[in-house]
């Protein structure tokens, strides 16, 4: 197996001196850093093809073709399904969107969702349906609110496989069935699932999305599975135009099949090649190996905040079926945008403070803005000691009346 | 007598402050007896990374309080390698700020003497601790503790929307502030927006003009709007330091050596110095040697309005110069070679490459063609050996990411601070 300091060899940017010297990248939540492989990808593309998809009959447009489709199949073969359910997006917002506008909802349709939800995977719905919450304060969905919830007939359900801000993965093998009993459609969001956990979709899954960006991959790259039965009930694709059709008349037009028919224009073919290398950059570190060090990982960043009596870490202590994404919230600091900038300037540590995009979360349970600890495969258990001790000193420097 | 006070400063930070401690004894300048000149000379240059790395463990004095009532916290507008957060006590700031006032009558009575202490700030919106730059904050939400309103603008001051333009001078109208506090682009953009209005008069007394460089165009629409009974005057500050200089009513810059101590570093050109800062008496986080990144010429002849403080001309930003040859040539020098033409509202010259600079212009009415062979003139004078200086007309010139306006962009490919 390779090790840590293997997989750090083969990110460039580990490699970038600040200020302080060193970085220590934690904020793998809102994108993770790249390999040189799947940099070399996205150049190799624009450098030795970069030819148009689909529609040229030249030697370069086939090439750029094949390998497009053949990362459609990778990605199929990834999820355990066929390709014809894969949609290339630009990123799992792109994909809820799709999904939102496709289905043909009503306003007083109810879509029930967790409030832990990313705004990504709410305001699509918010805009054009009712929503009914899902507790979810211990970084949980409430079990006798999920089922008040489906009494009320949801059209849709919205679920976050990994919570951006707690870590904690949902427990969407139990759940995921009985919305779709319930009658609903199931829409996963596993923008932070994908990169920490083999992902795959359970026949009672409608949709689910997620972004190559976190998970080693370019950005402007995710993927949008549709289940065939979502794609039977989606009206006309909201936006058309070369690609998606078969054959135009000045009169009528026929739509293609999914998924070209979700995939208009020129797409981000050279994002395509970059999520290929990255897929195939995490099948050579290996599921098993991925999730031991995501624990490991865990397990350092949530003892660390318990051994000091100033932090509190957001969806408590458990490790259990948890990723390694750990936000802290900083006792008597309602405002620690300047504690993350410290880290940063003075300490070189990489990481987020705020909302995360979860603000209902924030403000249902009356938390205050937090600082979040999201590391991944190339961090190491000295890197996150060193994150709690620079926060320490951060912290006592500032706090003193 | 600067000089002693400069002396004492650092023998203090070496007592007080680890990152002072840790580096003069690694420069083995660890200050034996009383401080004198010679050791003060041989004491290293600081630059603003030190204080961005160091802060706040190691910048900070461990034996002072940061109650925000005592300390104001100041957060630079710059992006990425240029920004810093600094803390001051207020009294040192006000300080500061009283006796460089004092080196302009006019100003002094208009502000210090003003009956009441409102200010209105018009500038880019981080350099302010409110969101100022939506339209849907209230002049409430934007009235700071000291009594400060910041003016709403957008990030992009010339693309500030007339909407946000007539709550700008509504808010004015409605506070009716003893002095403005502001931006010299911004207020002429302000400027511009009060004669399309019709409008002749704005409330206030004086004029400080601090944040950016004073530009000739700038000054003109200022002018314009602002006649002789409302002193105008540029302020010399820096969110390290809070106030350091002031125009007298002369039109001369002087630097406050009251409060601070100065030395001015040669640079490859001999006119031009960078501008290096001492603090004095400053317990909380002290500046020694710091060396500021701005650019000055000394004026050797005396003022005759008889400050003592040394007489400079402000030449802008190391970083905002653009080169012919190995030449730089600085925001001040391309503001001399062409801020006087009239027909001139706004301009920015930037360096595309070695070889080639760019200069984007905003004209009043008039013969565009014959005003853009006349900047391309004027700027091949200040950059000989270009081999490419094109102008043109536009309608539109962005500020920076930090909502400044630069009129000078650095060499293409700057402003990275990579190592
Ligand atoms: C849970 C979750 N959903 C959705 C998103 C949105 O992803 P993207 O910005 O790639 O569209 C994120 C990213 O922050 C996320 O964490
Ligand atoms: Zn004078």
């Amino acid at each position: 197996m390779r090790t840590v300091t293997d997989v750090r060899a083969d990110f460039p940017v580990l490699r970038r001196k600040v200020d302080t010297g060193q970085i220590i990248y934690l904020d793998n939540a809102a994108t993770t850093l790249k390999p040189a492989s799947v940099i070399d990808a996205v150049a190799g593309y624009y450098s030795e093809v970069s030819a148009n998809i689909h529609r040229g009959k030249h030697i370069l447009s086939e090439e750029a073709s094949e390998e497009y489709e053949r990362v459609r199949a990778q990605v199929a073969a990834h999820l355990g399904v066929a390709p014809r359910n894969i949609v290339f997006t630009t990123n799992t917002t792109a994909g809820l969107n799709l999904v939102a506008s496709g289905l043909p909802v009503r306003p007083d349709d109810v879509v029930g969702m967790p409030v832990d939800s990313h705004h990504s995977a709410q305001l699509p719905w918010r805009s054009r349906c009712r929503i009914a919450w899902i507790d979810a304060g211990d970084g949980q969905m409430r079990g006798d609110d999920f089922v008040r919830v489906l009494d009320r007939r949801p059209a849709v359900m919205v679920f976050t496989a990994c919570s951006n801000v707690t870590g904690h993965c949902a427990d969407l093998e139990r759940l995921v069935p009985m919305a779709q009993r319930a009658g609903a459609y199931t829409v996963v969001d596993a923008a932070q699932f994908a990169p920490h956990r083999p992902l795959r979709v359970l026949p009672e899954m409608d949709a689910v999305a997620f972004s190559a960006h976190k998970m080693l991959g370019p950005t402007g790259i995710g993927v949008l599975y549709l289940s065939d039965r979502l794609i039977d009930a989606m009206n006309v694709p909201p936006m058309l135009g070369g690609g998606t059709v078969d054959w135009v008349v000045d009169t009528e037009f026929r739509i293609r099949r999914a998924p070209y028919r979700f995939e208009p224009g020129t797409p981000n073919i050279g994002g395509v090649y970059g999520l290929g290398a990255a897929l195939r950059y995490l099948d050579g570190i290996g599921a098993e190996a991925l999730r031991d060090h995501d624990e490991r990982m865990l397990k350092a960043a949530l003892s660390e905040a318990e051994a000091r009596p100033y932090l509190t870490v957001l969806g408590g202590y458990s490790a259990e079926n948890r990723a390694a994404i750990v936000s802290v919230v900083v006792a008597g600091v309602d405002e620690p945008s300047e504690i993350a900038r410290c880290l940063s300037d003075s300490y070189g540590v990489m990481c987020r403070s705020g909302f995360f995009c979860s603000q209902p979360y924030f403000q249902r349970y009356g938390h205050p803005a937090a600082i979040r600890i999201a590391p991944y495969i190339y961090n190491t258990e000295e890197e996150i000691g060193a994150t709690f001790r620079a926060l320490d000193s951060v912290y006592h420097v500032l706090r003193r009346g | 007598m600067g000089l002693a006070a400069a002396c004492e400063e650092a023998a203090y930070a070496y007592e007080h402050i680890p990152f002072f401690r840790e580096l003069f004894d690694r420069s083995e300048l660890r200050p034996a007896g009383p401080p004198d000149e010679r050791w003060f000379r041989r004491l290293p240059f600081t630059v603003k990374a030190d204080y961005r790395r160091g802060f706040p463990a190691q910048v900070v004095n461990p034996d002072e309080s940061l109650n925000p009532d005592l300390v104001f916290t100041s957060r630079s507008s710059g992006t990425t390698g240029e920004r810093l957060i600094t803390v001051v006590h207020r009294d040192v700031l006000a300080e500061r700020m009283l006796s460089t006032v004092a080196m302009n009558d006019g100003i002094r009575r208009n502000v210090v003497g003003s009956h009441n202490k409102r200010v209105a700030r018009l500038a880019a919106p981080n350099c302010s601790d409110v969101e100022c730059a939506t339209p849907f904050t209230t002049m409430n939400d934007r009235v700071l503790p000291d009594g400060t309103l910041v003016l709403p603008v957008a990030h992009d001051v010339l693309a500030t929307p007339p909407s946000m333009v007539d709550q700008i001078i509504e808010e004015l109208e409605a506070y009716q502030p003893a002095w403005l506090y502001m931006d010299p682009t911004h207020l002429a953009f302000l400027c511009e927006a009060l004669a399309e209005r019709g409008i002749t008069h704005i409330p206030g007394a004086a004029v400080i003009l601090t944040y950016s460089m004073c530009a000739r165009p700038a000054m003109r629409a200022i002018g314009s709007v602002f006649g002789d009974d409302v002193p105008v005057a540029e302020v010399l500050s820096m969110s390290e330091f809070g106030w350091l200089g002031m125009e007298c009513g002369y039109g001369a810059r002087h630097l406050n050596t009251e409060c601070f101590y100065f030395e001015f570093l040669p640079t490859a050109d001999d006119e031009i110095r960078e501008l290096v800062v001492t603090s004095l008496g400053d317990v909380l986080s002290p500046h020694i040697r710091y060396r500021t990144g701005d650019l000055v010429e000394v004026v050797a002849d005396a003022c005759p309005c008889g400050s003592p403080g040394p007489v400079v001309v402000h030449h802008g930003r190391t970083s905002a110069c653009v080169r012919d040859g190995s030449a730089r040539v600085t925001a001040r020098m391309v503001d001399q070679a062409i801020g006087e033409i009239e027909e001139i509202r706004f301009y920015r010259v930037d360096q595309l490459s070695e070889q080639a600079v760019r200069c984007r212009l905003m004209l009043h009415d008039c013969d565009h063609a014959k005003v853009t062979r006349l900047v391309e003139e004027r700027l091949r004078e200040v950059l000989p050996t270009a081999g490419e200086v094109r102008a043109s007309v536009v309608t539109h010139i962005e500020a920076e990411r930090s909502g400044k306006f630069a009129y000078c962009g650095g060499p293409a490919g700057k402003g990275e601070t990579r190592r």
